[in-house]
């Protein structure tokens, strides 16, 4: 795409729906026109997103002006740390590069306290190869920037993502990404190439942050897992993709939902699976749909089990007739084609799985497949009780809820920022807000763990609370899909109100954000006794005074405050 | 030429070509200023497949400049 044609879609897409994300960009050199290229990377994704170029070279001073925007990248170069850089460093002895280095470390150390609660920042460290890239030997440039990366690296709040521009130069030689001219002119370094190339490696840093990431992998098998037909050429005739089944391995490791969808007989594709030479095992599988119906309706079958959005699929398949069969009536599943070039189908794996990308593996991520496999045999338990407080009862619940406890808060800012049905607000929230408002006074923070006769779901619930005064209102209420229609949430709200009492709260406020996806909860605060106050667009707001409130009657679940 | 630099420059600055004059000159209207005189440049490059050298950049501030430029270019090329 030309940047031009770039520039006219992006001020289209401006008009798309949805409050736009606010991202700020801070350089010590020109950067101006990052802006449409950034915003595009999220734009044409489906999020709206508005760009702020910081002044030029006042990093320090508009890292605070710009400290609560929603992220804020840093370009804190080389080649803008003095005016003398990169070229003239014969002018430079030790003496004035020790002195460059330590004003280099004073604003940072300051952008890092200014930064330190913002929900994503992204900064590149320094990087000095594009000017020496013919040197075999360390230069002072070299030596600058290591001795400044070293500072960020010891010093950059823990929850800052730190990018490596050579992986940039890497897919975008230096002498394409760098345009001297305009260095030259106006000392901007990058050319629409390279920011086209950042834009689409940083992408993902943010939008996890507002839930845009893929949960659930759907592949077919034959020419995709391995090369053959395996009800044809039997087991013994195909040939596993070893590194491509390593890659699904890894994902499955951390948490993604993998499921096969193929046509073909159940038992050649379990054979298949058996095969010691095979590398991905039943075991890594959530689910497998083995039959002869279109895929489409076998995707949808699949989300509607595991109770995911389609939104939240990648689907892999050799076949150019499912891949479009998909795409036409599944346009919210990312779809990838195997080509047959294996070397190729094997490069498109590493932006498959970058698809995945989350803040952290947790707990509960790594031992997810496992969960979903128990609540699959649960729901076919389900099946046995007609009544569903008899299920409920025979279920055996038992809920743990901690508070304001920060070893919890990855999972935690991850349930915000994945959770789409059951959630009220929609209010996503990174790791380092979640551990600020954890060590707040002002904040009750429920982290909401359930179990059952079947094992452990982990932490799948969260209410917090931000106390004013006598006053408090819940600023986030959310519940996995995964223990939706236990009444769980019942039990930790009655936790919850019981705290704010004790605190002296006589009043609570909370709201009720409508989304495309949580409807189900909207009008969870009415069957809490809570009194509508006042509709506002997609927002209902609501009030209820301490006293009046009627804890639940549930007797089947235990509550134990860890 | 015109009409086509003109709808690179509407792209770049944000409005309808028709609402570019001919005589279009940076600093004289608040949409073309030095930071989007980058972008521009960048632009035309791509829509016309020429590189400009520094000289020119810094030169080729108003649109008939920009028309003499392109032409000796495409000219040359």
């Amino acid at each position: 795409m030309k940047y031009a044609e770039l520039l006219r879609e992006n001020a289209v897409l401006a008009e798309t729906a949805g409050t736009p994300l606010s991202l700020a960009v801070l350089a010590n050199i020109t950067i101006a026109p990052i802006k449409e290229v950034l915003e595009f990377a999220f734009r044409s994704r489906g999020l709206n997103a508005r760009v702020t170029i910081g002044r030029y070279d006042n990093v320090a001073q508009d890292s605070q002006r710009l400290a609560d925007y929603d992220a804020v990248f840093v370009f804190f170069e080389l080649a803008g740390l003095s005016d003398r850089l990169p070229f003239e460093t014969h002018v430079l002895d030790s003496e004035s590069i020790g002195k460059l280095i330590d004003k280099a470390k004073g604003e940072l150390a300051f952008t890092f306290e200014a930064l330190s609660h913002t929900g994503v920042v992204v900064f590149n460290l320094l990087c000095s190869l594009p000017f020496t890239l013919r040197s075999p030997r360390a230069t002072a440039l070299d030596y600058i920037c290591q001795e400044v990366n070293a500072f960020v690296r010891a010093n950059a709040p823990k929850s800052f993502k730190l990018i490596e521009l050579e992986k940039i130069f890497a897919g975008c030689p230096v002498r394409e990404a760098i345009d001297l001219r305009m260095f030259l002119a106006f000392r901007s370094l990058y050319s629409i190439a390279f920011l086209r190339a950042y834009a689409e490696l940083v992408y993902p840093l943010v939008a996890v942050t507002a839930g845009r990431y893929k949960k659930a992998l759907v592949l077919d098998c034959d020419g995709t897992l391995w090369k053959g037909v395996v009800g044809e050429d039997g087991v013994d005739g195909i040939v596993h993709f070893r590194e491509v089944q390593s890659f699904i391995v890894q994902l499955a490791e951390a948490g993604v939902l993998v499921c096969l969808c193929s046509k073909n007989e159940v038992a050649d594709v379990e054979r298949a699976l058996a095969d010691p030479r095979a590398v991905l095992r039943e075991e890594h599988l959530v689910m497998k749909v083995v039959n002869w119906r279109d895929k489409a309706a076998n995707l949808r079958e699949i989300a509607s089990t595991l109770n995911l959005g389609l939104e939240s699929f990648v689907f892999v398949d050799d076949s150019d007739f499912e891949i479009e069969c998909v795409r036409c009536s599944l346009p919210a599943v990312s779809v990838f084609k195997a080509s047959a070039d294996y070397t190729e189908y094997l490069w498109s794996w590493q932006t498959i799985a970058s698809l995945f990308y989350r803040e952290s593996d947790t707990a509960e991520d790594r031992v997810r497949a496992q969960q979903y496999k128990v609540a699959l045999v649960r729901r076919q338990q389900h099946a046995r009780f007609a009544d569903l407080d008899a299920y409920l009862r025979a279920l055996d619940l038992s809920l743990r809820l901690s508070l304001n406890t920060v070893s919890a808060a990855p999972r935690l800012a991850q349930l915000t920022q994945k959770t789409n049905q059951f959630n009220l607000t929609t209010n996503r929230m990174s790791e380092s807000q979640m551990i600020s408002a954890m060590q707040s006074p002002d904040w009750l923070v429920v982290g909401v763990e359930v179990s059952d006769r079947f094992g452990s779901y982990g932490i799948v619930g969260l209410i917090m609370a931000r106390q004013a005064g006598s006053d408090a209102s819940i600023e986030n209420f959310l519940l996995s899909c995964r223990v939706i229609g236990r009444n769980v949430e019942l039990k930790a709200f009655d936790f919850a109100v019981d705290r704010l009492r004790a605190r002296g709260v006589t009043r609570i406020v909370a709201t009720y954000r409508a989304t495309p996806r949580n409807g189900q909860v909207s009008d969870l605060y009415e069957r809490l006794g809570f009194g509508l106050v006042r509709e506002e667009g997609a927002s209902k707001h609501y009030q209820m005074d301490i006293d009046a409130y009627r804890p639940s009657s549930i007797d089947y679940i235990r509550v134990e405050h860890a | 030429m015109r009409d086509r630099v003109k709808a690179v420059m509407a792209a770049v600055f944000g409005l309808r070509p028709s609402e570019i004059p001919d005589d279009l000159a940076l600093g004289h209207s608040d949409c073309w200023d030095s930071v989007r005189h980058m972008s521009l440049v960048l632009a035309l490059e791509d829509a016309f497949r020429v590189t400009f050298s520094v000289e020119e950049i810094v030169e080729m501030t108003t649109l008939p400049r920009i028309l003499k430029t392109l032409d000796e270019k495409l000219a040359a090329a």
